[in-house]
Protein backbone atom coordinates (compact mmCIF):
# COMPACT_ATOMS: atom_id res chain seq x y z
CA UNK A 1 0.00 0.00 0.00
CA UNK A 2 1.56 3.41 -1.21
CA UNK A 3 -1.28 5.36 -0.04
CA UNK A 4 0.54 7.59 2.86
CA UNK A 5 -2.88 8.75 4.46
CA UNK A 6 -4.26 4.68 4.18
CA UNK A 7 -1.06 4.13 6.01
CA UNK A 8 -1.98 6.36 8.41
CA UNK A 9 -5.12 5.70 9.17
CA UNK A 10 -4.51 1.46 9.46
CA UNK A 11 -2.04 2.40 11.98
CA UNK A 12 -4.69 4.22 14.03
CA UNK A 13 -6.97 1.05 13.92
CA UNK A 14 -4.07 -1.26 14.74
CA UNK A 15 -3.71 1.32 17.78
CA UNK A 16 -7.39 0.94 18.80
CA UNK A 17 -7.80 -2.40 18.37
CA UNK A 18 -4.73 -3.25 20.15
CA UNK A 19 -6.10 -1.67 23.08
CA UNK A 20 -9.48 -3.15 22.80
CA UNK A 21 -8.09 -6.48 22.20
CA UNK A 22 -7.45 -7.54 26.01
CA UNK A 23 -11.33 -6.36 26.73
CA UNK A 24 -12.23 -8.33 23.88
CA UNK A 25 -11.17 -11.25 25.04
CA UNK A 26 -12.87 -11.28 28.43
CA UNK A 27 -15.99 -11.26 26.14
CA UNK A 28 -14.87 -15.03 25.47
CA UNK A 29 -16.03 -16.20 29.19
CA UNK A 30 -19.22 -15.84 30.56
CA UNK A 31 -19.97 -12.65 32.17
CA UNK A 32 -19.36 -12.25 36.25
CA UNK A 33 -22.67 -12.29 37.85
CA UNK A 34 -24.44 -9.10 39.47
CA UNK A 35 -21.11 -6.80 39.97
CA UNK A 36 -22.21 -3.62 38.39
CA UNK A 37 -21.99 -1.54 35.69
CA UNK A 38 -19.69 0.92 37.27
CA UNK A 39 -17.33 -1.83 38.27
CA UNK A 40 -16.85 -3.42 34.93
CA UNK A 41 -16.54 0.71 33.34
CA UNK A 42 -13.73 0.67 36.08
CA UNK A 43 -12.54 -2.37 35.07
CA UNK A 44 -12.60 -1.90 31.58
CA UNK A 45 -10.83 1.40 32.01
CA UNK A 46 -7.64 0.32 33.70
CA UNK A 47 -7.57 -2.26 31.41
CA UNK A 48 -7.09 0.03 28.19
CA UNK A 49 -5.71 2.67 30.33
CA UNK A 50 -2.89 -0.67 30.75
CA UNK A 51 -3.00 -1.65 27.17
CA UNK A 52 -2.39 2.05 26.21
CA UNK A 53 1.03 2.53 27.96
CA UNK A 54 2.15 -0.78 27.04
CA UNK A 55 1.83 0.67 23.55
CA UNK A 56 3.41 3.81 24.48
CA UNK A 57 6.84 1.72 24.40
CA UNK A 58 6.29 1.03 20.90
CA UNK A 59 5.52 4.95 19.90
CA UNK A 60 8.72 5.85 21.55
CA UNK A 61 10.67 2.47 20.11
CA UNK A 62 12.18 4.43 17.15
CA UNK A 63 9.64 1.84 14.14
CA UNK A 64 10.41 3.10 11.13
CA UNK A 65 7.69 1.73 9.84
CA UNK A 66 5.88 3.79 12.08
CA UNK A 67 7.37 6.83 12.37
CA UNK A 68 7.93 6.90 8.06
CA UNK A 69 3.75 7.14 8.14
CA UNK A 70 3.86 10.56 10.57
CA UNK A 71 7.23 12.00 11.21
CA UNK A 72 9.36 11.84 14.42
CA UNK A 73 8.23 14.58 15.95
CA UNK A 74 3.99 14.25 15.34
CA UNK A 75 4.44 11.00 16.69
CA UNK A 76 6.30 11.88 19.79
CA UNK A 77 3.35 14.59 20.35
CA UNK A 78 0.78 11.86 19.64
CA UNK A 79 2.93 9.93 22.46
CA UNK A 80 2.06 12.82 25.06
CA UNK A 81 -1.17 13.15 24.25
CA UNK A 82 -2.35 9.52 24.27
CA UNK A 83 -0.14 8.63 27.24
CA UNK A 84 -2.12 11.61 29.36
CA UNK A 85 -5.03 9.66 28.19
CA UNK A 86 -3.60 6.53 29.74
CA UNK A 87 -3.12 8.19 32.99
CA UNK A 88 -6.74 9.58 33.60
CA UNK A 89 -7.81 6.55 32.82
CA UNK A 90 -5.91 4.63 34.77
CA UNK A 91 -6.63 7.53 37.32
CA UNK A 92 -10.50 7.52 36.98
CA UNK A 93 -10.57 3.74 37.26
CA UNK A 94 -9.68 3.35 41.24
CA UNK A 95 -12.15 6.93 41.91
CA UNK A 96 -14.89 4.82 40.42
CA UNK A 97 -14.11 2.00 42.28
CA UNK A 98 -14.31 4.41 45.64
CA UNK A 99 -17.24 5.95 44.64
CA UNK A 100 -19.05 2.74 44.28
CA UNK A 101 -17.93 1.05 47.21
CA UNK A 102 -16.36 3.82 49.75
CA UNK A 103 -15.21 0.68 51.79
CA UNK A 104 -12.69 -0.28 49.24
CA UNK A 105 -10.59 3.56 50.44
CA UNK A 106 -8.87 1.46 52.73
CA UNK A 107 -6.81 -0.45 50.28
CA UNK A 108 -5.31 2.82 50.03
CA UNK A 109 -4.02 2.62 53.65
CA UNK A 110 -0.51 1.26 51.83
CA UNK A 111 1.02 -0.79 55.07
CA UNK A 112 -2.23 -2.62 55.72
CA UNK A 113 -3.28 -3.47 52.29
CA UNK A 114 -2.54 -6.10 50.15
CA UNK A 115 0.11 -6.38 47.56
CA UNK A 116 -2.17 -6.04 44.99
CA UNK A 117 -3.76 -2.78 46.25
CA UNK A 118 0.82 -1.70 47.15
CA UNK A 119 1.02 -2.67 43.35
CA UNK A 120 -1.73 -0.13 42.05
CA UNK A 121 -0.90 2.76 43.88
CA UNK A 122 3.37 1.72 43.35
CA UNK A 123 2.41 2.37 39.56
CA UNK A 124 -0.22 4.78 39.65
CA UNK A 125 2.54 6.95 41.68
CA UNK A 126 5.37 6.05 39.29
CA UNK A 127 2.63 7.68 36.15
CA UNK A 128 2.22 10.41 38.06
CA UNK A 129 5.78 11.32 38.94
CA UNK A 130 6.40 10.76 34.87
CA UNK A 131 3.98 12.74 33.60
CA UNK A 132 4.74 15.77 36.04
CA UNK A 133 8.57 15.45 35.71
CA UNK A 134 7.72 15.28 31.31
CA UNK A 135 5.49 18.58 31.40
CA UNK A 136 7.32 20.61 33.74
CA UNK A 137 10.59 19.12 32.97
CA UNK A 138 12.22 22.77 32.07
CA UNK A 139 10.19 24.54 34.80
CA UNK A 140 11.42 21.95 37.33
CA UNK A 141 14.99 22.19 35.85
CA UNK A 142 15.31 18.62 34.69
CA UNK A 143 18.25 17.89 32.37
CA UNK A 144 18.02 15.88 29.13
CA UNK A 145 19.71 12.91 30.20
CA UNK A 146 19.15 12.24 33.96
CA UNK A 147 15.22 12.66 32.82
CA UNK A 148 15.55 10.20 29.60
CA UNK A 149 16.91 7.64 32.20
CA UNK A 150 14.04 8.36 34.96
CA UNK A 151 11.62 8.70 32.45
CA UNK A 152 12.55 4.85 31.44
CA UNK A 153 12.75 3.45 34.58
CA UNK A 154 9.21 5.08 35.78
CA UNK A 155 7.42 3.55 32.60
CA UNK A 156 8.44 0.33 33.66
CA UNK A 157 7.44 0.40 37.08
CA UNK A 158 4.30 1.65 35.96
CA UNK A 159 3.82 -0.83 33.63
CA UNK A 160 5.28 -3.82 35.59
CA UNK A 161 3.36 -2.98 39.10
CA UNK A 162 -0.17 -2.10 36.73
CA UNK A 163 0.04 -5.78 35.15
CA UNK A 164 1.10 -7.08 38.88
CA UNK A 165 -2.50 -5.60 40.05
CA UNK A 166 -4.69 -7.15 37.18
CA UNK A 167 -2.79 -10.30 38.36
CA UNK A 168 -3.28 -9.52 42.00
CA UNK A 169 -6.95 -8.77 41.41
CA UNK A 170 -7.60 -11.90 39.35
CA UNK A 171 -10.81 -12.52 38.66
CA UNK A 172 -10.42 -11.36 34.79
CA UNK A 173 -6.53 -12.21 34.98
CA UNK A 174 -7.25 -15.84 36.11
CA UNK A 175 -8.90 -16.47 32.38
CA UNK A 176 -6.10 -18.50 30.48
CA UNK A 177 -5.88 -16.65 27.49
CA UNK A 178 -6.20 -13.45 29.41
CA UNK A 179 -2.75 -14.25 30.43
CA UNK A 180 -1.66 -15.10 27.85
CA UNK A 181 -2.25 -12.21 25.89
CA UNK A 182 -1.31 -10.19 28.78
CA UNK A 183 2.22 -11.55 29.08
CA UNK A 184 2.98 -11.11 25.24
CA UNK A 185 2.01 -7.96 25.38
CA UNK A 186 4.05 -7.33 28.62
CA UNK A 187 7.12 -9.27 26.94
CA UNK A 188 7.12 -6.93 23.91
CA UNK A 189 7.06 -4.03 26.04
CA UNK A 190 9.88 -5.56 28.29
CA UNK A 191 11.64 -6.01 24.74
CA UNK A 192 11.20 -2.85 22.81
CA UNK A 193 12.67 -0.71 26.13
CA UNK A 194 15.78 -3.19 26.11
CA UNK A 195 16.01 -2.81 22.29
CA UNK A 196 15.80 1.00 22.38
CA UNK A 197 18.05 1.61 25.50
CA UNK A 198 20.47 -1.26 24.83
CA UNK A 199 20.50 -3.30 21.91
CA UNK A 200 20.21 -0.31 19.61
CA UNK A 201 23.16 1.66 21.64
CA UNK A 202 25.08 -1.66 21.77
CA UNK A 203 24.78 -1.96 17.28
CA UNK A 204 25.29 1.99 17.15
CA UNK A 205 28.75 1.37 19.31
CA UNK A 206 29.91 -1.37 16.70
CA UNK A 207 29.69 1.59 14.02
CA UNK A 208 31.64 4.49 15.40
CA UNK A 209 32.47 7.30 14.00
CA UNK A 210 35.51 10.10 14.31
CA UNK A 211 35.10 14.00 14.24
CA UNK A 212 37.37 15.12 11.39
CA UNK A 213 36.46 19.12 12.21
CA UNK A 214 34.20 21.68 13.85
CA UNK A 215 34.13 24.74 11.72
CA UNK A 216 32.97 28.03 12.24
CA UNK A 217 29.82 29.57 10.59
CA UNK A 218 27.54 32.34 9.91
CA UNK A 219 24.88 32.90 13.04
CA UNK A 220 26.78 31.10 15.69
CA UNK A 221 26.34 27.94 13.67
CA UNK A 222 29.31 25.29 14.24
CA UNK A 223 29.41 22.01 11.09
CA UNK A 224 30.37 18.96 12.83
CA UNK A 225 31.96 17.13 10.12
CA UNK A 226 32.27 12.93 10.75
CA UNK A 227 33.85 10.33 9.09
CA UNK A 228 33.17 6.56 9.63
CA UNK A 229 35.60 4.38 11.42
CA UNK A 230 35.69 0.93 10.05
CA UNK A 231 33.06 0.52 8.07
CA UNK A 232 31.13 3.13 5.17
CA UNK A 233 28.43 5.28 7.14
CA UNK A 234 24.90 5.76 5.54
CA UNK A 235 23.41 7.14 2.89
CA UNK A 236 20.22 9.19 4.09
CA UNK A 237 17.60 11.17 2.06
CA UNK A 238 17.94 14.86 2.05
CA UNK A 239 16.64 16.48 5.11
CA UNK A 240 16.54 13.26 7.70
CA UNK A 241 18.21 13.55 11.02
CA UNK A 242 20.15 11.09 13.45
CA UNK A 243 21.16 11.11 16.91
CA UNK A 244 24.38 12.02 17.73
CA UNK A 245 26.23 10.95 20.65
CA UNK A 246 30.43 12.61 21.22
CA UNK A 247 32.32 11.66 23.47
CA UNK A 248 30.92 9.18 25.46
CA UNK A 249 29.64 5.70 25.11
CA UNK A 250 25.92 5.35 23.49
CA UNK A 251 24.16 3.63 26.36
CA UNK A 252 24.70 6.91 28.41
CA UNK A 253 21.44 8.38 26.84
CA UNK A 254 23.32 11.54 26.06
CA UNK A 255 22.43 11.38 22.44
CA UNK A 256 20.99 14.09 20.62
CA UNK A 257 19.11 14.40 17.19
CA UNK A 258 20.45 16.76 14.38
CA UNK A 259 19.20 17.22 11.08
CA UNK A 260 22.55 15.88 8.55
CA UNK A 261 23.83 19.06 6.50
CA UNK A 262 25.10 17.51 3.69
CA UNK A 263 24.18 15.26 0.59
CA UNK A 264 22.56 12.54 1.32
CA UNK A 265 25.22 10.67 -0.96
CA UNK A 266 28.08 11.27 0.54
CA UNK A 267 28.07 8.14 3.71
CA UNK A 268 31.70 8.77 3.76
CA UNK A 269 31.54 12.35 5.17
CA UNK A 270 28.53 13.42 7.13
CA UNK A 271 28.08 16.56 8.44
CA UNK A 272 25.62 18.34 10.83
CA UNK A 273 25.25 22.08 10.81
CA UNK A 274 24.55 22.74 14.78
CA UNK A 275 23.64 26.27 16.35
CA UNK A 276 25.27 27.14 19.71
CA UNK A 277 21.44 27.26 21.53
CA UNK A 278 21.68 24.64 24.34
CA UNK A 279 24.06 23.25 27.13
CA UNK A 280 24.60 20.59 24.39
CA UNK A 281 25.22 22.34 21.68
CA UNK A 282 27.25 25.33 23.45
CA UNK A 283 30.15 22.83 24.06
CA UNK A 284 30.09 21.60 19.81
CA UNK A 285 32.57 24.37 19.58
CA UNK A 286 34.92 22.69 21.89
CA UNK A 287 35.22 19.12 20.67
CA UNK A 288 38.55 18.28 19.54
CA UNK A 289 39.20 16.78 15.73
CA UNK A 290 39.79 12.47 16.75
CA UNK A 291 36.95 12.64 19.16
CA UNK A 292 34.67 9.33 18.75
CA UNK A 293 31.20 10.08 18.27
CA UNK A 294 28.20 7.33 17.32
CA UNK A 295 25.33 8.08 14.88
CA UNK A 296 21.54 6.65 15.15
CA UNK A 297 19.59 7.10 11.69
CA UNK A 298 18.91 8.52 9.47
CA UNK A 299 15.06 9.28 10.66
CA UNK A 300 12.38 11.61 9.60
CA UNK A 301 9.97 12.00 6.76
CA UNK A 302 10.85 15.70 6.10
CA UNK A 303 12.76 15.02 2.61
CA UNK A 304 12.19 16.12 -1.06
CA UNK A 305 13.03 12.35 -1.87
CA UNK A 306 9.29 11.09 -1.03
CA UNK A 307 8.14 13.70 -3.94
CA UNK A 308 9.66 12.37 -6.72
CA UNK A 309 6.65 13.31 -9.03
CA UNK A 310 6.69 17.15 -7.51
CA UNK A 311 7.02 19.68 -10.33
CA UNK A 312 9.06 22.10 -7.72
CA UNK A 313 9.97 22.83 -4.15
CA UNK A 314 9.25 25.68 -2.36
CA UNK A 315 11.93 25.71 0.83
CA UNK A 316 10.57 27.98 3.94
CA UNK A 317 13.55 28.07 6.38
CA UNK A 318 14.23 30.05 9.75
CA UNK A 319 17.93 30.68 11.53
CA UNK A 320 18.75 27.38 12.15
CA UNK A 321 15.99 25.39 9.82
CA UNK A 322 18.38 26.06 6.60
CA UNK A 323 20.51 23.04 7.87
CA UNK A 324 18.48 20.06 6.38
CA UNK A 325 17.52 22.72 3.17
CA UNK A 326 21.06 23.43 2.73
CA UNK A 327 21.19 19.13 2.43
CA UNK A 328 17.94 19.08 0.14
CA UNK A 329 19.79 21.63 -2.20
CA UNK A 330 23.09 20.47 -2.68
CA UNK A 331 21.79 16.77 -2.98
CA UNK A 332 19.57 18.17 -6.11
CA UNK A 333 22.82 19.61 -7.32
CA UNK A 334 24.97 16.59 -7.06
CA UNK A 335 21.95 14.31 -8.74
CA UNK A 336 21.83 17.46 -11.45
CA UNK A 337 18.10 17.66 -10.71
CA UNK A 338 16.62 20.07 -13.17
CA UNK A 339 13.27 21.26 -10.74
CA UNK A 340 12.80 24.56 -9.60
CA UNK A 341 13.94 25.42 -5.83
CA UNK A 342 12.11 28.65 -4.24
CA UNK A 343 14.35 29.17 -0.74
CA UNK A 344 12.69 31.81 1.13
CA UNK A 345 15.41 31.89 4.05
CA UNK A 346 14.52 34.31 7.18
CA UNK A 347 17.37 35.19 10.23
CA UNK A 348 17.97 38.03 12.14
CA UNK A 349 20.29 39.94 10.16
CA UNK A 350 22.37 39.47 6.94
CA UNK A 351 25.12 38.55 8.83
CA UNK A 352 23.03 35.74 10.33
CA UNK A 353 22.53 33.96 7.06
CA UNK A 354 24.41 30.70 7.29
CA UNK A 355 25.65 28.52 4.53
CA UNK A 356 24.97 32.06 2.17
CA UNK A 357 28.25 31.64 -0.08
CA UNK A 358 27.64 28.46 -0.42
CA UNK A 359 23.73 28.62 -1.09
CA UNK A 360 24.91 31.53 -3.74
CA UNK A 361 27.45 28.78 -5.34
CA UNK A 362 24.64 26.15 -5.95
CA UNK A 363 22.59 29.11 -8.16
CA UNK A 364 25.33 28.24 -10.60
CA UNK A 365 24.10 24.20 -10.65
CA UNK A 366 20.32 24.16 -10.35
CA UNK A 367 17.70 25.96 -10.69
CA UNK A 368 17.14 27.73 -7.73
CA UNK A 369 15.92 30.99 -6.08
CA UNK A 370 16.99 32.27 -3.09
CA UNK A 371 14.88 35.01 -1.43
CA UNK A 372 16.36 36.69 2.13
CA UNK A 373 14.39 37.92 4.64
CA UNK A 374 16.47 39.99 7.13
CA UNK A 375 14.55 40.87 10.46
CA UNK A 376 15.80 44.28 9.59
CA UNK A 377 17.85 45.07 6.93
CA UNK A 378 21.21 46.88 6.93
CA UNK A 379 22.28 50.08 5.15
CA UNK A 380 21.81 49.91 0.99
CA UNK A 381 19.46 46.45 1.50
CA UNK A 382 16.48 46.80 -1.01
CA UNK A 383 15.21 43.38 -0.73
CA UNK A 384 12.57 41.81 1.65
CA UNK A 385 12.67 42.96 5.97
CA UNK A 386 10.76 41.55 8.47
CA UNK A 387 8.29 38.06 8.66
CA UNK A 388 7.56 35.46 6.08
CA UNK A 389 3.98 36.31 6.32
CA UNK A 390 1.22 35.46 3.91
CA UNK A 391 1.80 38.98 1.94
CA UNK A 392 5.63 38.07 0.90
CA UNK A 393 4.39 34.38 0.46
CA UNK A 394 1.85 35.24 -2.09
CA UNK A 395 4.51 37.07 -4.10
CA UNK A 396 6.81 34.23 -4.88
CA UNK A 397 4.86 30.78 -4.27
CA UNK A 398 3.58 29.50 -7.78
CA UNK A 399 -0.01 30.97 -8.78
CA UNK A 400 -0.25 27.02 -9.49
CA UNK A 401 -0.66 26.32 -5.52
CA UNK A 402 -0.68 22.27 -5.69
CA UNK A 403 2.37 22.32 -8.36
CA UNK A 404 5.00 22.34 -5.50
CA UNK A 405 5.82 20.69 -2.51
CA UNK A 406 6.39 23.28 0.76
CA UNK A 407 8.80 22.08 3.25
CA UNK A 408 8.89 24.26 6.48
CA UNK A 409 11.68 24.17 9.24
CA UNK A 410 11.94 27.19 11.14
CA UNK A 411 11.01 28.16 15.01
CA UNK A 412 7.80 26.79 16.07
CA UNK A 413 6.35 30.10 16.10
CA UNK A 414 7.46 30.96 12.69
CA UNK A 415 6.95 27.14 11.23
CA UNK A 416 2.89 27.98 12.69
CA UNK A 417 2.59 31.22 11.10
CA UNK A 418 4.03 30.40 8.18
CA UNK A 419 1.23 27.14 8.19
CA UNK A 420 -1.78 29.32 8.97
CA UNK A 421 -0.44 31.50 5.81
CA UNK A 422 0.20 28.72 3.41
CA UNK A 423 -3.48 27.59 4.32
CA UNK A 424 -4.93 30.86 3.72
CA UNK A 425 -3.44 30.92 0.20
CA UNK A 426 -5.22 28.10 -1.04
CA UNK A 427 -1.49 25.05 -0.60
CA UNK A 428 -3.11 22.07 0.04
CA UNK A 429 -2.92 20.52 3.21
CA UNK A 430 -1.40 17.51 2.26
CA UNK A 431 1.64 19.61 0.30
CA UNK A 432 3.13 21.26 3.54
CA UNK A 433 5.24 19.42 5.42
CA UNK A 434 7.57 20.43 8.85
CA UNK A 435 9.06 19.01 11.25
CA UNK A 436 9.30 20.19 14.65
CA UNK A 437 12.57 19.32 16.65
CA UNK A 438 11.58 19.85 20.15
CA UNK A 439 12.00 16.22 20.67
CA UNK A 440 12.31 16.25 24.51
CA UNK B 1 -2.65 22.32 11.26
CA UNK B 2 -1.03 19.11 11.54
CA UNK B 3 -1.09 19.33 15.19
CA UNK B 4 -4.38 20.14 15.07
CA UNK B 5 -5.24 16.94 13.09
CA UNK B 6 -3.09 14.70 15.48
CA UNK B 7 -5.13 16.31 18.55
CA UNK B 8 -8.80 15.45 17.28
CA UNK B 9 -7.51 12.11 16.44
CA UNK B 10 -6.43 11.56 19.98
CA UNK B 11 -9.83 12.78 21.40
CA UNK B 12 -11.41 10.47 18.66
CA UNK B 13 -9.42 7.22 19.81
CA UNK B 14 -10.12 8.40 23.39
CA UNK B 15 -13.82 8.58 22.81
CA UNK B 16 -13.94 5.13 21.14
CA UNK B 17 -12.11 3.55 23.55
CA UNK B 18 -13.99 5.08 26.74
CA UNK B 19 -17.26 4.35 24.86
CA UNK B 20 -16.04 0.51 23.99
CA UNK B 21 -15.46 0.39 27.55
CA UNK B 22 -18.79 1.38 28.71
CA UNK B 23 -20.07 -1.13 25.70
CA UNK B 24 -17.93 -3.60 27.83
CA UNK B 25 -19.51 -2.62 30.72
CA UNK B 26 -23.32 -3.08 29.58
CA UNK B 27 -22.80 -5.96 27.94
CA UNK B 28 -21.35 -7.83 31.69
CA UNK B 29 -24.03 -6.11 33.35
CA UNK B 30 -27.39 -6.84 30.38
CA UNK B 31 -29.99 -7.70 33.23
CA UNK B 32 -31.12 -10.59 31.08
CA UNK B 33 -27.89 -12.67 32.03
CA UNK B 34 -28.89 -12.22 35.86
CA UNK B 35 -32.62 -13.41 35.32
CA UNK B 36 -31.15 -16.42 33.32
CA UNK B 37 -28.16 -17.19 34.98
CA UNK B 38 -27.49 -21.15 35.12
CA UNK B 39 -29.07 -21.92 32.14
CA UNK B 40 -27.51 -23.06 28.59
CA UNK B 41 -27.43 -21.14 25.35
CA UNK B 42 -29.98 -23.77 23.79
CA UNK B 43 -32.41 -23.53 26.74
CA UNK B 44 -32.38 -20.15 27.19
CA UNK B 45 -33.03 -19.13 23.48
CA UNK B 46 -35.90 -21.75 23.72
CA UNK B 47 -37.35 -20.80 26.57
CA UNK B 48 -38.56 -23.79 27.62
CA UNK B 49 -36.65 -24.49 30.59
CA UNK B 50 -37.24 -21.39 32.50
CA UNK B 51 -38.99 -21.77 36.11
CA UNK B 52 -41.14 -19.14 38.21
CA UNK B 53 -39.93 -15.93 38.46
CA UNK B 54 -37.30 -16.31 35.79
CA UNK B 55 -40.07 -16.71 33.15
CA UNK B 56 -40.02 -12.98 31.36
CA UNK B 57 -43.06 -11.71 30.56
CA UNK B 58 -41.79 -11.28 26.61
CA UNK B 59 -40.11 -14.03 25.38
CA UNK B 60 -38.98 -12.47 22.67
CA UNK B 61 -37.12 -10.37 24.86
CA UNK B 62 -34.99 -13.18 25.92
CA UNK B 63 -33.80 -14.13 22.65
CA UNK B 64 -32.90 -11.13 21.10
CA UNK B 65 -30.61 -10.27 24.06
CA UNK B 66 -28.58 -13.88 23.99
CA UNK B 67 -25.36 -12.63 21.83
Amino acid sequence: MHNPIAVASLWIVAYLLISLVPLGVLLLYPAPPGRGFWLEFSVALGFIGLAMMVLQFVLTARVNRIESSYGIDILLQFHRYTSLAAFLMVLVHPMIVFINDPSTLELLNFPEAPWRARMAVIAVLAFLIMVVTTIWRQPLKIPYEPWRALHSILALVAVGFGFGHALGVGYYMSFFWKVVLWSALILVALWLILYVRLVKPWLTMKRPYRVEAVEPQRGDVWTLVLRPVGHEGFSFQPGQFAWLTLGVHPIGMREHPFSMSSSGDRPDRLEFGIKALGDFTRSIQTIKPGTKAYLDGPYGVFTTERYWDSAGFILIAGGIGITPMYSMLITAAERQDDRPFLLIYSASSWEDFTYREELEALKDNIDLTIVYVPRHGHEGWDGETGYVDQDLLERYIPLHRGSRQYLICAAPVMMDAVETALFDLEVPITHVHMEHFNLA
Amino acid sequence: MRYNIMLQIVVSTTLILVGAGTFFAWLQNRPQLDRLEGHDRENTTLGTELVGSQIPSNPVEVTTAIP
